[in-house]
């Protein structure tokens, strides 16, 4: 027995040294931040052209960790930072499998990272301190990226604080039909003719009768249900449930699941099930929507529709679709803020990493070389006047040295277009985020901090209820109900009342 | 006294060195990690570090108990646990029992094989397996009910099905691995006991009865309280792929794994998280500490500690 307790003792104290070593190597950090931060004070000469070579590792997620031209594009990024600063910079490219884990891991372990590529907004990194507040800095030294992206910062702000800036992508999308074109031909339908939901129901209803086997609709993602793109420009989403509606004014937070909109939508969606316009199983379905309509059997699916759409789905399933726009296109916070660049807090020279943050929005090369890769070896420009590009003789998209993705660099609309895709492209997307509607809480992020009790409990009860409805499978006005009520139990008041008095103190603010 | 104490070192060095990778692994993978039980009653932040983060007392432990849910998925995750301890052993046992029977070798090692095959399968796997059974218009058995003239069933919305389902597929998948290790005691039955038995004219289930299960009753009682010591843990895989995630089934498929693992996805807090795993470690340490203390009562020799 005395032996037992020995060890049991022995075990602690060596858990307890464990942790104070922790504990010692968190201090070191801190006096190091500490250090950094001293270096910003303005008598010193500037920041930027220190005499130090500072190398700055920028992270993001891509499909392969050193593409052939990796040494090439860094080559040619750092002769372009050189007319500005001191500093060379590294392109750290995490394969998407690892990038969450990597993330989190460089984050946490107060790696010196310059900027690092995030999907999921600054809002928890910024209140969990691994975000830096880069506000000043940002007039300081990204003053022009700063005013082309104005119209749209206000997302990326957490308690009117600047923690990122938004790379250029779709910032919000239309709402509608995805079809396969042969059919849609073969009915002889004209999607410009086709406006409202009403229309839609009467396509689906000549599919049913000319292909009784096919099945209609597949869902567009395993989140949404088979119908859940109809209502989502009808309201900004703050957290699981909280809503306000896109045609209020914008200052009451509402249950969604409680609405009159909602209900109506929950009838229409199990009327559309019963007249069979949804495939079998549709909530626990196993495929993603490009292998059902390549599979053959499913006429396409209601979603987000973007310029790139039809192209993308062509791409991925083989399938040429037709889009058809029903609803008008919102702008919300969440769906500007997901993809930006932030500075980590543990980075030494937040000074140089914004100005690159800068460069990355407002330099065409540097957005050149990161989208495309090094011109002659990776693409070649095959038309000057409308700045066309794409493979050079020999060069396929497998054996390319380089290739990324749009939203994943600062700014793709100030590069070139590639050649399959339409000449206007950049126009077409401008086009998109500019005529979004503003969500009137457009600028706010909701900080759940004090609910997240609530929020775990009523995260649970939707993901129970909400694509069983959203699908029509279940008797709406029983199913919304009880819904309702289990959401009553699980606490979404107390959020609503939360959210309500941050959407209140943001207006005052404003 | 000096001498003893080299001579004793130089004995038992050899043995303390075999003992030191061993020793290191479980120091460093089970017993330092838990210093970060810490996290589960601090409020994380990143930039203060573990031990620099503010202490939040069990503040991150409220969202598992002020729940309605929190009685179904408590309840769920015992019972099914319970259900599957009790089915796996009494499988594991008579298979054991009838491996044992078998005179060929051959045989014994194919049986064993396709027995055990199933434990090695990934429960992404065995979700896809189930579903080409359970799949609403393809399904194997939908396909047979149809053919004997009864309706198709949609089984991943019926919730009352579910628990038989779940019994039943982690019998088959678990089943294998318990037989061998029943196996493996029962062969190491000395043959003389059945040797005297036999010449007492005992019958097959005689011999059963009092020679086979109390000679593998420490084994039984060994298993037995490893799987209390889980029993607040669920197969994250069984509960969450198996059923697709449907939404229908919820209420009865969910467990405490699953309710976190839906209820944080999002909100992606480090220490509610950590608090779930401590409160269910604390509950199945507290288990086996009861279950070990019956033990003692009616049986010390079989007794774990």
């Amino acid at each position: 027995m005395k032996k037992k307790w020995k060890s049991l003792i022995a075990i602690l104290i060596i858990a307890a040294i464990a942790l104070t070593g922790c504990g010692a190597g968190g201090s070191k950090e801190e006096e190091k931040k500490n250090d950094a931060q001293g270096t910003a004070s303005p008598e010193e000469k500037s920041p930027l052209r220190d005499g130090k070579m500072t190398e700055l590792r920028v992270v993001f997620p891509g499909n392969a960790s050193s593409p052939a031209s990796l040494e090439a594009v860094q080559e040619g990024i750092n002769e372009i930072l050189s007319q500005y600063m001191d500093a060379t910079v590294k392109l750290d490219i995490q394969e998407w499998g690892v990038f969450a884990d990597q993330q989190s891991l460089m984050l946490s372990s107060g790696e010196d990272v310059a900027l690092m590529f995030t999907y999921l907004g600054t809002k928890n990194y910024a209140a969990n301190g691994q975000a830096k507040d880069i506000t000043d800095l940002c007039n300081t030294y990204a003053a022009d990226g700063l005013k082309l992206i104005s119209q749209y910062i206000d997302a990326c702000k957490v308690n009117d604080k600047i923690y990122g800036f938004p790379t250029f992508h779709e910032y919000s999308s239309r709402k509608g039909l995805i079809c396969r074109t042969d059919i849609l031909e073969e009915l002889g339908v004209d999607p410009a003719q086709v406006k409202t939901w009403d229309d839609v129901e009467a396509i689906f209803k000549q599919v049913k009768q000319k292909h009784p086997e096919m099945n209609v609709l597949c869902p567009a993602d395993a989140t949404s249900g088979v119908f859940g793109y109809m209502i989502s420009s009808k309201y900004d989403e703050l957290t699981g449930g909280v809503v306000t509606l896109m045609d209020s004014d914008g200052k009451t937070v509402v249950n969604l699941y409680d609405t009159d909109m909602y209900k109506d939508f929950a009838k229409m969606a199990y009327e559309w099930n019963a007249k069979g316009y949804v495939m079998p199983d549709a909530t626990t379905a196993t495929e993603t929507r490009q292998e059902y309509l390549a599979a053959g059997n499913c006429f396409g699916y209601i979603g987000g529709i973007h310029p790139g759409t039809a192209t993308q789905e062509l791409k991925n399933s083989g399938i040429k679709v037709t889009t058809i726009s029903i609803e008008e296109p919102i702008l919300i916070t969440s769906a500007v803020n997901f993809a930006q660049y932030m500075v980590p807090s543990s980075c030494s020279t937040p000074e140089k990493a914004v100005k690159l943050l800068d460069l990355m929005i407002t330099n065409k090369d540097i957005n050149n070389l990161m989208m495309y890769g090094v011109e002659g070896t990776d693409y070649v420009v095959k038309d000057e006047a409308n700045n066309i590009i794409g493979y050079p003789d020999g060069v396929d998209s497998s054996s390319v040295g380089w290739s990324n993705e749009t939203w994943l660099v600062g700014n793709g609309s100030l590069g070139y277009i590639w050649e399959s895709d339409p000449p206007t492209i950049w126009e077409q997307y401008k086009e998109l985020n500019e005529s979004s509607t503003p969500s009137p809480l457009f600028g706010f992020s909701y900080d759940t901090e004090k609910v997240k009790t609530e929020i775990t409990a009523v995260t649970n009860v939707i993901s129970k209820y909400r694509l069983v409805i959203q699908a029509g499978y279940a008797d709406p006005d029983k199913t919304v109900a009880s819904m309702v009520s289990e959401l009553q139990a699980a606490g979404i008041q107390k959020i609503i009342d939360d959210a309500q008095a941050q959407v209140d103190q943001w207006y005052s603010s404003k | 006294m000096k001498k003893s104490f080299r001579y004793k070192l130089k004995k038992y060095m050899p043995i303390y060195i075999m003992l030191l990778p061993g020793f290191l692994y479980l120091l460093i993978n089970n017993y330092i990690p838990m210093g970060g039980i810490l996290i589960a009653f601090k409020h994380m932040d990143y930039s203060k570090g573990i031990l620099g983060s503010d202490w939040s007392g069990l503040a991150n432990f409220e969202y598992l108990f002020k729940t309605p849910d929190a009685f179904r998925i408590t309840r769920n995750t015992i019972l099914y646990n319970g259900a599957f301890i009790i089915s796996t052993m009494v499988m594991a046992i008579i298979f054991a029992i009838l491996l044992s029977e078998i005179w060929s070798k051959r045989a014994v090692k194919f049986y064993q094989t396709v027995l055990l095959l199933p434990y090695m399968l990934s429960m992404i796997i065995v979700s896809y397996l189930a579903y080409s059974f359970l799949a609403g218009d393809t399904g194997l058995l939908n396909g047979v009910l149809e053919r004997f003239g009864r309706e198709k069933v949609s089984w991943y919305s019926r919730p009352e099905y579910w628990p038989f389902i779940l019994v039943i597929i982690n019998c088959w998948k678990t089943v294998g691995y318990s037989t061998v290790i029943y196996l493996a005691s029962i062969l190491g039955i000395d043959g003389e006991l059945y040797e005297a038995a036999s010449v007492d004219g005992i019958t097959k289930l005689q011999r059963i009865r009092y020679i086979m299960l109390p000679m593998i009753k420490p084994t039984i009682i060994t298993i037995l309280l490893l799987n209390i010591g889980r029993i607040f843990y669920s197969d994250f895989g069984l509960f969450y792929q198996v059923p697709m995630s449907s939404g229908a089934l919820m209420d009865a498929t969910n467990t405490i794994d699953t309710y976190v693992y839906r209820g944080l996805i999002s909100l992606g807090d480090v220490a509610m998280s950590s608090a779930a795993g401590v409160y269910q470690s604390l509950v199945g340490f507290l288990l086996v500490l009861c279950a070990n203390w019956i033990t003692k009562r009616y049986s010390s020799e079989n007794a774990l500690f």
